[in-house]
């Protein structure tokens, strides 16, 4: 019963993890690089959100109530400059410098990293934020009856859900489910698929590249946004909302992208799946070694497989 | 005299000169240590610390076309490596360096070849991790790092005496100059030509027969040692080192250093150090304004917008920028005397 506990709770919690990994692939594909600063750009709309909600910070430990509405209309500005941010380092910086190296682009971000991390004390103060849980303002509406029919159902049967997890997971199941019809189907998914197999017969081929990438970049900050606020909703309510705190996030991204391999948009999903079962599994029997063991593993996965679980391997030209 | 004269010229074009005068002009700083502020030395010192680390990034980036984000634990283990071989063990010195090189070089073989194996830009996810795993190892061999709190180091002794501020100063301006004449060596070396075959074109590097993932492996090895080194004087300088501190920003910062001076030249990296670090410590923290509540990291912003301005429009760094503009000049006053000479 237990492990079926754990499984069910890790899937719960890679939910707002595979956005971040998601929008990583994303960018991975579009502009082969892979981008350091898109955690940054998330913690940027969750301290945007926090500061809609309550502009100086209380350090008494009370956490703002606010209505469902304000919620929404805060996080969706918090998601929305994330998405401008995100589309303007690539309109601005990378479109106006086509010879620079994947390595190079990677130099860019953390810069963007080091720029954001000054500027945030200066706009939003130095003292940890606090965002309120998700779900906390849903009481009486017909979504709330439905997960709290689903919690306690699981409950009845011996497997402990939280609520606002249950939420989060659901959110990002309805984005990410979007943004592989989207990849599937539609014109821009398409260009996706076609720049990230090859840019320059792609821009042969009538496919805006400029657009594709422009709008990939945007939408992975949005990804990398939404996030970030719901990943500091799932840590706690008072203070967990701090400059640095998506970087073990992006670590986390990060290693599940090359566990599941970056050639498929797929293969990430099911590695932040996998990486996070593995990481419950170990903080809960080697503690305080989890971390440590759950990196090496990964490391001795890629040693036996270099392109990940899913990978293909690309035949280049020379 | 003359033969002397032509024995000093010759002397004088030797490729180490620059770097000896350079230990010479720096040394000026402990002699006159009683007329400079406390906090001028104190930051001179850090600042060639981070310019010796520097060094050794400048080969992984410059020469390897490689980023890493490890560097900041590095520097770590080399504290803590210094803290525990001299202060727990009551060992030399000389030990101390050796157990410290041994484990960077075990952590970098592990993290190194998984990652380079696949592909130059998975090295800087793999290290971004290893950053992650240092920080929460350091929390937890509390008895080696002091956990939490951190370590206060006792004294740095040298050949069984044990050295004032003033004398470590001295000993790290030696390691400053040894460390720029071994780079000198290794960049005109055939690994330092490998490399950047290596980084230029992989494929036709390995259609002439360099190992890539050997050279890029030995880079990134050389870097993590020399951030080694650089952790032990910033341990014997500064005397305190707390694992929490050795984050992300410090790796981020020693990349702007490296990036913003040229990161192909020895004297650019020393130019990028104190921009970044030193102008930072010498004047920004020196100025209340400047050192605390929200404008405390602004140099943050300045590293970060200094990295994107150079790496979109100056490949080559500040120090390429100089040489191009002394270049012009010497072009535009060359035709003027031409012009001159003419009417």
């Amino acid at each position: 019963m237990y492990i079926i506990e754990l499984i069910i709770n890790s899937i719960l919690q890679s939910g707002p993890l595979a956005l971040a990994t998601f929008a990583i692939v994303l960018i991975f594909r579009t502009s082969f690089t892979t981008n350091f600063a898109q955690g940054m750009i998330g913690t940027v709309a969750a301290f945007i959100t926090t500061y809609i909600l309550m502009p100086s910070p209380d350090i008494t430990g009370n956490v703002p109530s606010p209505t469902f509405l304000t919620y929404l209309i805060a996080i969706s500005v918090g998601i929305i400059v994330s998405f401008i941010i995100s589309m303007l380092v690539d309109i601005v910086i990378f479109r106006n410098s086509k010879y620079i190296t994947p390595v190079g682009k990677q130099i860019v971000t953390m810069g963007i990293v080091l720029i954001i991390t000054g500027l945030i004390p200066f706009f939003f103060g130095i003292s940890d934020r606090s965002l309120p849980r998700i779900g906390a303002n849903l009481e009486g509406t017909f979504i709330d009856t439905i997960l709290l029919s689903g919690v306690e159902g699981l409950r009845d049967i011996g497997i402990f859900v939280k609520y606002h997890m249950v939420l989060g997971f659901l959110i990002s199941f309805i984005i990410i489910g979007t943004l592989f019809i989207m990849l599937k189907y539609t014109r821009w998914g398409l260009g996706v698929r076609a720049t990230a197999s090859n840019e320059n017969v792609a821009s042969m081929m009538g496919i805006n590249t400029r657009f594709i990438t422009a709008m990939s970049w945007a939408i992975a900050g949005g990804l990398g946004a939404l996030a970030a606020i719901l990943i500091s909703s799932n840590k706690g309510t008072f203070g967990n909302v701090t400059v640095y705190f998506m970087v073990a996030i992006q670590v986390q991204a990060f290693f599940a992208a090359i566990l599941g391999g970056f050639s498929t948009f797929h293969g990430p999903i099911i590695g932040i799946i996998l990486l996070t079962f593995f990481k419950n599994l170990f903080t809960s029997y080697l503690n305080p070694w989890g971390n440590t063991v759950l990196y090496l593993f990964v490391l001795l996965i890629v040693l036996i497989k270099p392109l990940g679980l899913f990978g293909k391997k690309i035949a280049k030209k020379v | 005299m003359e033969k002397f004269k032509l024995h000093f010229k010759r002397i004088s074009k030797h490729p180490f000169f620059g770097f000896v005068l350079f230990g010479l002009a720096l040394s000026l700083i402990p002699i006159f240590n009683n007329f400079l502020p406390v906090s001028f030395v104190d930051s001179a010192a850090k600042t060639l610390i981070y310019f010796i680390v520097a060094l050794g990034f400048a080969l992984l980036i410059g020469y390897g076309g490689l980023a890493s984000l490890g560097t900041s634990s590095f520097i770590a283990i080399g504290t803590f490596a210094i803290y525990t071989v001299m202060d727990l063990l009551n060992m030399p010195f000389a030990l101390a360096i050796l157990i410290g090189v041994i484990v960077a070089l075990m952590v970098g073989v592990i993290f190194g070849f998984v990652s380079l194996r696949i592909e130059g830009m998975y090295l800087a996810i793999v290290t971004l991790g290893l950053s992650e795993i240092m920080i929460e190892l350091f929390k937890n061999f509390d008895k080696f790092t002091g956990g939490v709190s951190g370590t206060t180091f006792s004294s740095f002794r040298l050949l069984g005496q044990s050295l004032s501020t003033n004398q470590t100063f001295f000993i790290i301006i030696i390691a400053v100059v040894i460390a720029m004449i071994l780079t000198y060596n290794l960049i005109n070396s055939p690994t330092g030509r490998a490399l950047l075959a290596a980084k230029n074109s992989d494929s036709a590097a390995r259609a002439m027969g360099i190992s890539v993932i050997k050279y890029r492996l030995i880079a990134f090895m050389v870097s993590t040692v020399y951030a080694v080194i650089g952790g032990m004087f910033y341990m014997a300088y500064i005397k305190f080192s707390m694992g929490s501190t050795w984050g992300l920003a410090v790796s981020l910062n020693i990349l702007a250093a490296v990036v913003v001076g040229g990161s192909k030249s020895i004297w650019g990296v020393f130019i990028g150090t104190f921009i970044i670090f030193g102008l930072d410590l010498m004047v920004f923290q020196q100025i209340p304004f400047l050192s605390q509540g929200a404008f405390a990291n602004f140099s943050f912003v300045i590293s970060g917008v200094l990295i994107i301005v150079v790496v979109m429009y100056y490949p080559s760094g500040l120090i390429g920028l100089f040489k191009k503009m002394t270049f012009k000049l010497k072009n535009k006053l060359a035709k003027k005397s031409k012009g001159e000479r003419k009417s």
